[in-house]
């Protein structure tokens, strides 16, 4: 302190920060560890403070973008299931064709699937069908292979609309955030004796980032 | 010097208290945000659902004599279930033996998705609200009450809940919303409009009917459990198996 107060004279430094700041540089008191050091008690709580904060300010920010994320993906589902089912009916495979168009748009912001099944299905496989035999060619946007669970019209085409985004993640068992929904439908089919007849279906639709 | 000190300790503890203040705030955003808007969307859901079921049914053919389509073999003859009804309401104003199975099985397959976890009831009722022409409940029903009645993760329920279906003529026109309603908890209903026709009546002078169907998550409600010995409800047992009388004979 001494050379400090030798550099700088003792009066100019009281004069520039009060006399309390002039004794810091001038004199060692009794107990004084230093600027930090004799502040360390009240330092803990303000680090614990400012911790606790920005983890829970992260966390809560994460949740937030993911629960906006889990809404958009099911307001977009209800608003492309009405689209999808229309009326509730499906009277031709071209009628569902048209409507997968409608939904199928080139920028739509989330991947999807839709398939119709019988309503005798059992729809504890319907995941199984999406995940491990149906898949869609992100670059194409044309389906690699579809799940033969899914009903076909008589020239076997399957009522199956599906769209991959081009940067989206492919749908699998181990997708994290997915949305699944079933809903009834009535659909003509035409039966072995070649009768046509309007048969209750499940559309399943799947959707996922 | 040592009260400085303190003084020091004791700001930064009111810091951290504010900042706690505000953590906890934050904590109760983050846990409830989008739980309204969760529900909204699962109620659009849900009653988006009942709405296509009642328009399904409205579409729907099945075999004439009561079976589903699936069941049925080719060389049967098929109707509209919607003409059914009507051809049923002309003839004796109440719902045949065939038409009440068809109902049962297209519902049946129609909520094929949540059958293992609600219950529900489809209705015609008279636009003027006196009397039901048809009721129908599809309950969950423990065929062995010693077992439904032990209570632990250990038991499995699902070899003795049976789903039934029951065609009910009750006496009084509120006992949905007196007795079941408020024991279901959260109902999500739709209803339609249907015309029957008298046989001594025009097509324009048809009677309108309500068209209903009311969805909750199943649950023991003990008015659903005596629907068989409640004389209120007047119900019986629609056995989807069975074959129906032939009415001629």
């Amino acid at each position: 302190m001494g050379t400090v107060s030798g550099i700088i004279p003792r009066e100019y430094l009281i004069d520039m920060f009060g006399k309390k700041m002039g004794s810091f540089f001038v004199r060692k008191q009794k107990g004084f560890i230093g600027p930090i050091g004799d502040d360390l008690p009240s330092l803990v709580p303000i680090v614990v403070s400012l911790l606790l904060f920005f983890t829970i300010f992260s966390v809560t920010l994460s949740v937030y973008n993911s629960k906006n994320t889990d809404i958009r993906e099911q307001t977009d589902m209800l608003s492309a299931a009405r689209i999808m089912k229309g009326d509730s009916i499906i009277l031709s495979i071209d009628e569902f064709k048209t409507r997968c168009d409608t939904v199928k748009m080139k920028n739509y912001p989330s991947s999807f699937m839709f398939a119709v099944y019988k309503a005798d299905y059992d729809l504890g496989e319907v995941m199984l069908d999406f995940t491990n035999e149906t898949s869609i060619d992100p670059a194409t946007n044309i389906p690699e292979k579809i799940s033969k669970s899914f009903l076909r019209d008589e020239s076997d085409a399957p009522y199956f609309c599906g769209f991959q985004k081009r940067i989206g993640n492919r749908l699998s068992s181990s997708t994290r955030s997915y949305v699944i929904r079933y809903y009834p439908v009535a659909i003509q089919v035409k039966l072995n004796s070649g009768v046509y007849s309007i048969v209750p279906g499940i559309m399943a639709m799947v959707m996922w980032e | 010097m040592n009260s400085r000190g303190q003084a020091a300790l004791m700001d930064s503890i009111f810091f951290l208290m504010i900042v706690s203040t505000i953590c906890t705030t934050l904590f109760f955003f983050m846990v409830n945000y989008g739980g309204q808007v969760d529900k909204q969307v699962s109620s659009f859901y849900s009653r988006d659902f009942a709405a296509d079921s009642l328009k399904v049914v409205s579409y729907i053919n099945i075999v004439r004599t009561g079976d589903s389509v699936f069941a049925a073999a080719d060389n049967y003859e098929y109707d509209y279930l919607l003409a059914m009804m009507k051809e049923d309401y002309a003839d004796k104003k109440e719902f045949s033996c065939e038409t009440r199975k068809a109902a049962a099985s297209t519902l049946q397959s129609v909520l094929k998705p949540f059958d293992d976890s609600i219950d529900y009831a489809f209705y015609l009722l008279n636009e003027s609200q006196t009397e039901y022409l048809f009721l129908m409940f599809a309950v969950h029903e423990c065929t062995d009450p010693a077992v439904c009645k032990q209570s632990g993760a250990n038991v499995d329920l699902s070899e003795v809940v049976r789903r039934r279906y029951y065609y009910c003529k009750p006496q009084n026109k509120d006992v949905l919303e007196k007795q079941v309603f408020p024991y279901a908890g959260q109902v999500d209903s739709s209803v339609g409009k249907v015309t029957f026709t008298q046989p001594e009546t025009r097509d324009t002078q048809g009677i309108p009917f309500v068209m209903g169907l009311s969805m909750w998550v199943s649950k023991d409600i003990t008015v659903l459990n005596t629907l068989q010995t409640n004389r209120e409800f007047n119900c019986i047992l629609i056995d989807l198996e069975s074959i129906c009388p032939n009415p001629s004979a």
